[in-house]
């Protein structure tokens, strides 16, 4: 990698400090989790750090825990491989786990920070989806104290959130959600693993015990706009409505018409499009139909439904 | 020939403990003492003069020892056409082209120099596709085309950027085709794709200042060859040069020719004797090294009611990239049996290889053969459904069989195909019911070797009884060190852990043609049988007098030598040596093996009374089943029937079959390189080039189909690349019978695919 | 400007000067000269560079020095124990799983890491734990057999082991 000058690497130990070092240096400093995305940019596009400031040595920021009522608390510095394999996110929230674990290799996975992967702030992050599926929120923590934003709301761009200088993602919280609710992530990609989501659709549902009418509804999708979305047409298609085929083929091309996506060379936006028909579609019947964790290969058997 | 006991087991590879205990030095983990690093500056513009380069700050930059251009390198090279410049020299012709190098300290400090490269162009009209650069009106990508020197194959063509024009003209096409019931006619694409062997490029040069010797240590496929075309670019005899092979981590033709040879010795000559590495990472490797050639493939037949073929006109245009590289013997080669392995009475095939603005084309495993089979035996199946024939049907109905006299005027014989069609077959239970949904297709192939080539090889017997094995063909991981090694054990009737192989340096070791063209275990099998061959007449020699018996009465066995009827009194190899030889003496025994081919091919007429050393036959058969709401492709299993002759290694043999065939569904179902309309490589990564993952394949059933080379070692021809040439065409035709309808451009990618079904759908 | 560093390697305490910057690979590879752990694409996406950073298998490319202090690292030369073979390395030999062998030290280093997680494993959950280490040469047909037959031989020894308690 090149680099004439020295690169500075703070390891703080407290968040206080790390915000510190990142206010006292100025521009040109990044937070560094994972690295996976980070050390990339230094080496393919020329990105060179004045310093960076390792989060990893901050306990406080890594771990998978529940609240008292009921909600789901992980910490930024959490790898994937952490969320993929929890037993309390595979237990309540599969989909969750299934998103993380289509996040590039076990090697890449060990490595990479849910809290890295929504703060490097990739429209086709494959967890964004399922989190903004489950109405996650953000903590994040800076000189000003802490805030905390609907996880939507913190995404400004390709690459870009509403952190400030020094301010750091601590926690990513999922509220509490009825016992009922269901979820599917479904990551449209060429191979089976090791790729990109060309888009990507996750969808949670709770149906009503008697008539199984949708009580909540949420359709988040990656891959098809600058941030990860919400597509809120297409949920009201089927709020309070029994799911039918027919009517999620209509919530799946009202999504299709919501996304914005572009033409690059993965794939046109027209096919983009068609396949978050086509796949929110899928996600919500695979959803309805309500099962629990699954094993890899019955996941990818799932898309061909 | 008596029982075999090492030829034709399933020995495990000689080769293998350095390579899982990670002792293993390819030519990428290469340090040398005082070693220099370089870097390369390529060019941002697919088709430009170069107004000025300016290295001076770059000279001057500190840690910097040196930096070039092409002006520093007055020199050209290439196998066929010397075209092809050390560094671009007055023009660039592709985005990647090494335009300056430097060779410094560290690579850090050599890529902060190229930043401070001044070049300035100006641009010229450039071509992505051949069919354009041939285009009455196109720009010369080499003006100087006629002045270069040229091989005798070179055949010109009265069109702007052609290299190399391949004829075929057998019987009358126009006369087959009145003759024919249904005369069908299409158009098939095979994109650019990358060989991405998993090890990079990488050449390490020096050149002592004092008598001007030039090393070079790289894992070059075919160092003899590339030996020669240094000497000759430089202007220096051969023993000036020497090729030292570290290990090879995949080439699959990419790292044939020169490549990265001449910019390590290009610096190599500007540093006062000490070495230099240049080494390419996986970007530059995509942008900047060898590519396939493209092909676009009009073909035209000629069929009679019953199956019966008529005639064939085939044209090919194959995108040969920057420079010629080893585009004319692709289009020889691949042009040559594109018809097909079919019984076809006109024949008339013009295969074109054209310049173009885009990476440089050259060897790829299959050579040819798998751009011409994707537009066949996809068209073979287009036809079968007209007729409403069985495609396994009308191919046998017309594959060649022993005796057969091809269109290209060659009698051929033991030819293996039908049973590799009727076993592939049966292995996907071709003849019973399909689910719905499910399509399965077949295809069939023949390939040709190089020929004629020559191979020597030497055996070395020590007074330890230890065998060592000189032998330049080259171990890229096909297993050709563990192959050799039983030639020898079996000859010499030794087990096999007493076998080495030398490592590979052309100051040591006998002049072989290539490890290419799947031609290692056929020549350099006999060879090495021979020199075993003469090692063992040696023995034998001296064993007669020492055990007072005739030459006919003595045995060997187990590295000894003893009197039929008496093995308790046996004198091992060594023993023998030391007395005869004396305490310390190595017992050498030498061959050459050289085919040689019968009349040259007929440039006007394409025929030729022999034109490969062997034939090697194969038929792959795949079932799929489309998700027609995506478009994405699901293969359920795919069955590959290679004739290799004589599997000396069977192991070995099925692990050829299963990595060309992921090679194979890679091609078919994702790789493309894909450049855009100003010549840029869009996708030059591992993220966005796709090869298949451990998930992404079927089951594979390898079969392997044994019909004998009389001429090869104990009946082998070869194998290393028809692994991968049918593959796409019977991915093809399984997805054709799954959605009802054809696909004609690779690859079968789902957004492909699902605009192929909303056409199909009308809508 | 270099640091001194201080990690484990291979079981050795190890010491080295380097900048922040430069990725564990190359300190490895170009530093410390031990080349068994290869580059294969140098952007985590062909796993031949994997190695176990403090327990866990990781692409060394994506790491930076910065990050070393106190790691427990173990590359491919460390899989040996003493003159005899891990499994996993007796089983690539036997089934011919490796060919050209650029990408066997990630393999062995991805699968080794795998088996720890799941002794008893399914050819699809192998086939899933290595969809991050691309092979070009073999289809990873043989690969899987080798993990799986690793598998068998690691599974008797932990077998025999509780026999003897």
């Amino acid at each position: 990698m090149k680099r004439t000058e020295p690169l500075e690497f703070h390891q703080p130990t407290s968040l206080a400090e790390a915000t510190r070092i990142m206010l006292d240096g100025g521009p040109g400093g990044y937070f560094l989790a994972g690295g996976t995305d980070l050390v990339i940019a230094m080496k393919e596009k020329g990105l060179v750090p004045k310093y960076v400031v390792d989060l990893k040595r901050i306990p406080s920021l890594s771990g998978i825990r529940e609240e008292a009522d009921g909600g789901i608390t992980i910490g930024a510095l959490t790898t994937l491989r952490e969320v993929e394999i929890s037993p309390l996110v595979v237990g309540r929230y599969p989909f969750l786990a299934q998103s993380a674990a289509e996040v590039g290799s076990i090697q890449i996975r060990n490595r990479a920070t849910i809290g890295g992967n929504m703060a490097n702030a990739t429209p086709s992050a494959d967890v964004a989806p399922a989190l903004l599926a489950l109405d996650a929120k953000a903590r994040l923590a800076g000189a000003g104290g802490e805030r905390v934003m609907e996880l939507k709301d913190f995404f400004r761009g390709p690459g870009q959130t509403v952190a400030e200088p020094g301010e750091i993602l601590t926690e990513l919280l999922i509220p509490p959600r009825h016992p009922r609710l269901v979820g599917e992530y479904i990551k449209f990609s060429p191979r089976d693993m090791m790729d990109l989501a060309y888009i990507g659709v996750a969808v949670t549902l709770t149906l009503a015990e008697s008539d199984r009418r949708c009580e909540s509804v949420a359709i988040a999708l990656g891959a098809v706009s600058p941030t990860p979305m919400r597509a809120p047409g297409a949920e009201a298609v089927l709020l309070g409505q029994v799911l039918t085929e027919e009517l999620a083929e209509e919530a799946g091309r009202k999504a299709s018409e919501e996304c914005n996506p572009i033409s690059d060379v993965r794939s046109s936006a027209d096919y983009r499009r068609a396949m978050v028909r086509v796949n929110t579609k899928r996600a919500l019947l695979n959803a309805a139909a309500g099962n629990g964790p699954v094993p890899w290969t019955s996941r990818r058997d799932r898309r061909y439904a | 020939m008596s029982e075999l006991k090492v030829v034709g087991h399933p020995v495990t590879r000689v080769d293998v403990d350095e390579k899982v205990t990670g002792t293993a030095i390819y030519g990428y983990d290469l340090v040398l003492p005082d070693m220099l690093h370089g870097k390369v500056l390529f060019s941002t513009r697919p088709h430009a003069r170069i107004v000025r380069i300016d290295l001076e700050k770059a000279r001057r930059h500190p840690g910097v020892v040196c930096a070039i251009s092409g002006a520093d390198v007055p020199w050209t090279h290439g196998e066929s056409i010397k075209d092809k410049p050390f560094l671009a020299q007055g023009k660039v012709r592709y985005i990647g082209e090494p335009v300056a190098a430097v060779a410094a300290v560290d690579e850090d400090t050599a890529q902060e120099a190229l930043k401070l490269i001044e070049v300035e162009y100006e641009d010229l009209p450039a071509y992505f596709t051949p069919e354009e650069a041939c285009q009455p009106g196109a720009v010369a990508i080499h003006e100087e085309f006629e002045s270069y020197r040229k091989a005798p194959i070179i055949v010109g063509a009265p069109m702007p950027n052609v290299c190399e024009h391949f004829k075929l003209r057998t019987g009358d096409t126009a006369e087959g085709f009145r003759q024919s019931d249904l005369v069908l006619e299409e158009s098939y694409y095979v994109p650019v794709i990358q060989h991405a062997a998993m090890e990079p490029h990488s050449a390490h040069a020096q050149v002592d200042p004092d008598t001007g010797q030039v090393t070079v240590w790289v894992a070059n496929d075919a160092p003899f060859r590339a030996l020669t075309e240094v000497a000759e670019a430089l202007g220096l005899p051969q023993e000036k040069i020497r090729l030292i092979n570290p290990l090879q981590g995949g080439g699959f033709g990419s790292k044939g020719g020169l490549k990265l040879e001449p910019i390590a010795m290009g610096l190599a000559f500007h540093t006062n004797g000490r070495p230099v590495r240049v080494k390419f990472n996986r970007e530059e490797t995509f942008i900047s090294t060898l590519v396939r050639h493209e092909a676009t493939v009009h073909v035209k037949s000629g069929v009679k009611n019953d199956g019966t073929l008529m005639a064939r006109h085939m044209t090919l245009y194959w995108g040969g990239g920057a420079y010629s590289e080893k585009s004319p013997t692709v289009c020889i080669r691949g042009s040559l049996p594109s018809p097909g392995p079919y019984r076809i009475p006109h024949v008339h095939v013009d295969g074109y290889a054209v310049y173009t603005n885009k990476p440089v084309a050259g060897a790829f495993r299959g050579y040819g053969i798998p751009q011409g089979a994707w537009a066949t035996e996809q068209h073979m199946d287009e036809l079968a459904r007209r007729l409403a024939m069985d495609p396994l049907e009308f191919r046998l109905k017309n594959v060649f069989v022993d005796g057969d006299t091809a269109y290209w005027g060659e009698q051929l014989h033991n030819v293996g195909l039908t049973e590799t069609l009727t076993k592939a077959a049966a292995a996907i239970d071709w003849d019973k019911p399909k689910p719905a949904g499910v399509g399965r297709g077949l295809a069939c192939i023949s390939k040709p070797t190089r020929s004629p080539t020559t191979s020597n090889a030497g055996v070395l017997v020590d007074t330890n009884g230890q065998i060592t094995v000189l032998a330049g063909t080259v171990e890229i991981g096909q297993g050709c060190n563990t192959i050799l090694s039983q030639v020898a054990a079996e000859e010499l009737k030794v087990p096999i852990e007493q076998v080495q192989v030398a490592p590979l340096d052309t100051d040591v070791i006998p002049f072989d043609a290539s490890t290419t063209s799947s031609r290692s275990t056929y020549h350099m099998g006999n060879a090495v049988r021979g020199a075993a061959i003469h090692a063992r007449e040696q023995l034998l020699e001296m064993a007669g007098p020492m055990l007072e018996g005739k030459e006919e009465e003595l045995v060997v066995s187990d590295g000894k030598v003893h009197l039929k009827g008496h093995d308790e009194i046996a004198l091992t190899f060594g023993e023998m040596i030391r007395r005869k030889l004396g305490a310390d003496a190595v017992l050498r025994g030498d061959a050459s093996y050289t085919y040689e081919i019968g009349k040259d091919l007929d440039l006007e007429t394409g025929h030729s009374d022999h034109a490969s050393a062997f034939y090697m036959y194969a038929t792959q058969a795949a079932e799929a089943s489309v998700d027609e709401e995506t478009g994405r492709v699901r293969l359920h299993r795919l069955s590959a029937a290679h004739d290799v002759g004589k599997a000396i290694n069977p192991l070995n043999c099925v692990a050829q079959i299963e990595g060309g065939v992921a090679q194979g569904i890679g091609s078919a179902l994702h790789e493309n390189l894909v450049i855009d309309e100003n010549g840029k490589v869009r996708n030059p990564s591992f993220l966005d080039y796709h090869l298949v993952t451990s998930v992404d394949l079927p089951e594979i059933i390898p079969i392997i189909v044994e019909c004998a080379e009389p001429e090869g070692p104990y009946g082998a021809k070869g194998l290393g690349e028809p692994g991968l040439a049918p593959t796409p065409a019977a991915i093809g035709n399984a997805v054709a019978d799954a959605i009802k309808s054809r696909i004609r451009e690779l690859p079968l990618t789902p957004e492909r695919v699902f605009w192929a079904l909303e056409e199909r759908d009308g809508k | 400007m270099s640091q001194t560093i201080e990690f484990t390697l291979n079981g050795k305490a190890t010491s080295v000067d380097a900048p922040a910057h430069r990725l564990l690979l190359d300190l490895l590879r170009d530093e410390i000269g031990v080349t068994g752990t290869k580059e294969g694409c140098g952007t985590g996406d062909c796993g031949a560079c994997t190695v176990y950073l403090n327990g866990k298998p990781v692409n060394s490319c994506l790491v930076l020095t910065g990050e070393l202090g106190d790691a427990d690292i173990v590359t491919v030369e460390g899989l040996k124990d003493g003159d005899a073979y891990h499994p996993i390395q007796a089983a690539f030999i036997a089934d011919g799983g490796a060919q050209c062998g650029y990408c066997t030290p990630g393999m062995l280093m991805m699968a080794k890491s795998f088996l720890e997680e799941n002794p008893d494993p399914t050819d699809d959950d192998i086939r899933f734990a290595l969809s991050g280490n691309l092979c070009r040469c073999t289809g990873y047909v043989k690969i899987v057999e080798a993990v799986q037959d690793a598998a068998a031989e690691l599974r008797r020894r932990a077998g025999k082991g509780q026999d003897h308690e």
